[in-house]
């Protein structure tokens, strides 16, 4: 606790004024200059009050001694434990300067655009919850100097031939990239800091403890090594279009060759930690968790937004009102064709629910998340050690090569899969066009239903492979339903019953499994826009293997 | 040489029964045919047919197919009156069609009047089909989806082999729609009800997707907030080599443009069930 040189009360950083403020005497500070008096004895280290949540022992700390009503990570509403221990100092950071007022007006506003997302949410009880943490960043500092050596060819057409004239491009390049920035905890989700970014480093100052007085922090537990490839690469990308873009090599087309890093120099000069200011807070519904961030430097807001099922039911039932009218206004369906539709949209929801338990698996597994995969690599090569001494043997080393590295012609791979995708659903709509012409509206349907059955039984089975991995995921998967309906619209199809009522029975059917997949569907959206509750037994990362 | 005579008595005597059993057999095969000819013009005698002294529209039965009594011709020529203040009314049965029923009825309509305003109603035996097809000012009313619902609605007399009921309530509800009434369409209510509910579910779970979506930044804004120096400096390009490929350039004129629009086309159309 910084006392008050006035009246010995408690000095709070103050976002408005940028000073350390007392609540007694209204006199303010410059945190450099009470940082002097407290801090000058270490200059590595810091002391810091760090609480533990008794639930799921999450970390935060903080140099105020207050004791915290909730836990930030799982949203439990306790006092958290705390004790004092001394911190590695960090060498930057950015002071808050969104208040909680602004994060509160920005954050409905973000709420509000979200039109299914929980009334809880806009609670003002629950807005009042959000507390200003200092999140741990990783800031690295790339030089790039020494001659470029580069391959590039230029292309004109002379008569029936095409021209390609090669040339060896070298000049001197001197770039530097101080800032590039990434977060060094493993309790922050990458797919929150990603979001939330940029942070302005050019306005970092030099670290005090002092500022973090009436805030929290989070503790650096991931190593600087897991994200350097991804700010080396990025600093490469960054050259690349610059050269492209600059006057006298945008005139080439430059030939790639290998390894970037080493045709631009690319060096790692200094990397530093540095405290970056985001508001947070936590939404916790039965045994998962959601997240709500504000940049407290530019007040961008980074939210887990579920669905309220019941709002998203009423909002649907309000819905399927005027498409009800415009459906009987303007379309008579013989009953083999509302089938066919039927159909299709049991399809259309069976290729979404496959993509949904993709994305489910690979958020489960930590694939994008290297903070956690950093974290998990700990804790299990901790628990090797552990074991070993017991046994009397020396433990093996775990290294980072498990953790998936971005491919690199991912993108280019993502790019050639839509153009061919394309290709194939335009191939397709114009095969249904031509059938729906040479058969007939009710022959179509029934080519539209074979078809959507063959495509549902690919996508259904696929998402069933997933949906097995998936530990949150309760109940008969959506896909189950689909193809059930699809066999059932295909039977019908097959057998061409010439009473309506066989239609009408399976159609109903039908859209009644297409429903309940839809139901569970949007259960697949809300562990999507959640995390499961934290459980820290090692130090950092929300969710434990 | 008697033996020879009696012989050929016998062969002669034998070749007279068979004479007199081929005559029997051709004139059994003739009487068949002048039955079924006969038939024939007795089915396409079962034509009734009414003017309309006001507009000039007719009412016609055409029950090749043998489908009704003549009562009951009588009474669907008396109740398809109504429908001739619109315009012409056309039942038609047959059972031999070698085509399909909705080009059987568009034919047949065509045929006879053209693409004046009227409508006609098939049962077609031969692809087991109830067809309503209409043109002009009455398609206006009598659209593919009503002609579909009238035929959802009244199928189930054809499969009962109650065409008369059947084609009786196919004018009906033309009739009732012609004069701006409604029919009854419970199955479309309850199969559209269910479709719009999972459109909707559908729609907003896009709704849901979209509002929800978080971009990450761009490079750019990436790249502002932080400190940027690129520089290059002597730069210099040498030329190595040259590489040529041939590629003949096109010819200047391409094809032309292709063939106009089609002709007018069909007017009308309609709709139909099995039975």
């Amino acid at each position: 606790m910084y006392e008050c040189p006035n009246c010995g009360g408690n000095l709070r950083f103050d976002i408005s004024s940028q000073q350390l403020a007392c609540g007694y005497c209204n006199a303010g500070y410059d945190p450099y200059e009470i940082a002097k008096d407290k801090d000058a004895e270490e200059s590595t280290n810091y002391e810091v009050t760090v609480f533990t949540c008794p639930q799921c022992a999450g970390e935060i700390y903080s140099t105020d001694n207050t004791a915290a009503g909730f836990c930030s990570f799982c949203g439990a509403s306790t006092i958290l434990t705390s004790r004092l221990r001394k911190e590695k100092r960090p060498d930057f950071i950015i002071p808050f300067q969104k208040t909680k007022e602004d994060c509160k007006t920005e954050y409905i506003k973000r709420v509000r655009r979200a039109v299914f997302a929980p009334k809880e949410l806009q609670h003002p009880e629950k807005i009042d919850s959000f507390r200003g943490i200092y999140m741990p960043y990783w800031v690295y500092h790339f030089t790039q100097k020494g001659p470029l050596h580069l391959k590039g060819t230029k292309e004109h057409r002379r008569g029936d031939y095409i021209i390609k004239e090669h040339y060896i491009l070298t000049g001197d390049i001197d770039n530097h990239y101080k800032g590039l920035s990434y977060d060094a905890s493993s309790s922050f989700a990458d797919n929150i800091s990603e979001r939330i970014a940029p942070f302005d480093v050019k306005n970092m100052k030099s670290f005090t403890p002092s500022i973090l007085s009436g805030f929290y922090a989070d503790i650096p537990d991931v190593g600087k090594e897991i994200y350097q490839p991804d700010a080396e690469k990025e600093a490469n990308e960054q050259t690349e279009l610059y050269l492209k873009r600059s006057r006298e090599v945008s005139k080439y087309s430059i030939e790639s060759s290998g390894n970037a890093s080493e045709q631009y120099h690319t060096r790692c000069e200094e990397t530093n930690v540095a405290m970056f200011p985001v508001w947070f807070m936590s939404y916790r519904n039965q045994d998962r968790v959601a997240y709500a961030t504000v940049n407290g430097q530019t007040g961008k807001v980074v939210a887990d937004l579920p669905v309220d099922i019941k709002k998203y039911m009423l909002g649907s039932f309000i819905l399927a009102l005027p498409l009800f009218i415009l459906l009987n206004l303007f379309f008579t369906m013989v009953p083999v064709v509302s089938l066919g539709i039927t159909a299709v949209i049991a399809m259309i929801v069976t290729i979404l629910y496959q993509w949904e338990m993709k994305r489910i698996a690979q958020k489960e597994s930590y694939e994008e998340d290297k903070g956690v995969q950093e974290a998990i690599r700990k804790k299990r090569q901790a628990e090797r050690e552990a074991a070993a001494a017991l046994d009397g043997m020396a433990p093996y080393v775990t290294t980072n090569q498990h953790i998936p590295k971005k491919k690199k012609k991912k993108k280019l791979f993502s790019v050639a899969m839509w153009v061919i995708g394309g290709i194939v659903v335009w191939n397709i709509i114009s095969f249904l066009y031509a059938a729906l012409q040479i058969f007939g509206v009710s022959g179509g349907s029934v080519i539209f239903i074979w078809i959507a059955l063959v495509v549902t039984l690919i996508f259904g089975i696929k998402s069933l492979v997933k949906v097995k991995n998936i530990t949150a995921k309760k109940g008969i998967p959506g896909s189950v339903w689909t193809m059930s309906a699809l066999i059932l619209a295909s039977v019908v199809a097959f057998i061409k019953p010439t009473a309506d009522i066989y239609y009408y029975i399976s159609n109903i059917l039908c859209l009644v499994a297409v429903f309940f997949a839809l139901l569970d569907l949007i259960s697949g959206y809300n562990i999507l826009a959640t995390r499961p509750l934290p459980q820290f037994e090692y130090r950092g990362g929300d969710d434990r293997a | 040489m008697r033996k020879c005579n009696i012989l050929y008595d016998r062969i002669a005597v034998s070749c007279h029964w068979l004479q007199k059993r081929i005559w029997g057999i051709l004139f059994a095969i003739c009487s068949v045919c002048m039955l079924y000819g006969m038939s024939i013009v007795s089915r396409a005698m079962t034509l009734e047919a009414y003017i309309n002294p006001d507009t000039g529209f007719e009412a016609v039965v055409e029950d090749n197919a043998n489908l009704l009594t003549g009562e009951e011709g009588n009474n669907l020529l008396e109740q398809m009156k109504g429908i001739t203040e619109y315009g012409n009314v056309v039942f038609h049965s047959t059972d031999d069609n070698t085509s399909s029923a909705a080009s059987y009825a568009e034919y047949m309509y065509h045929n006879r009047y053209g693409s004046a305003s009227g409508t006609l109603f098939l049962i077609d035996m031969d692809n087991r089909m109830i067809y309503i097809f209409s043109d002009g000012k009455v398609y206006k009313t009598i659209t593919k989806g009503y002609a579909n619902t009238i035929t959802d609605n009244v199928y189930t007399y054809a499969s009962d082999s109650d065409y008369y009921t059947c084609a009786s309530k196919v004018f009906e509800q033309e009739l009732q729609l012609l004069q701006g009434r409604r029919i009854a369409q419970p199955m479309k209510y309850i199969s559209n009800l269910l479709l719009a509910v999972i459109l909707a579910l559908l729609i907003n779970y896009f709704v849901a997707q979209i509002t929800s979506r978080q971009k990450k930044p761009s490079d750019h804004e990436l790249m502002q907030g932080i400190f940027v120096v690129q520089k290059l400096e002597n730069f210099n390009a040498d030329f190595t080599h040259e590489t040529r490929t041939y590629s003949p350039q096109s010819s200047g004129s391409s094809g032309g443009s292709s063939g106009g629009g089609g002709g007018g086309g069909s007017s009308g159309g309609g709709g139909g069930h099995s039975f």
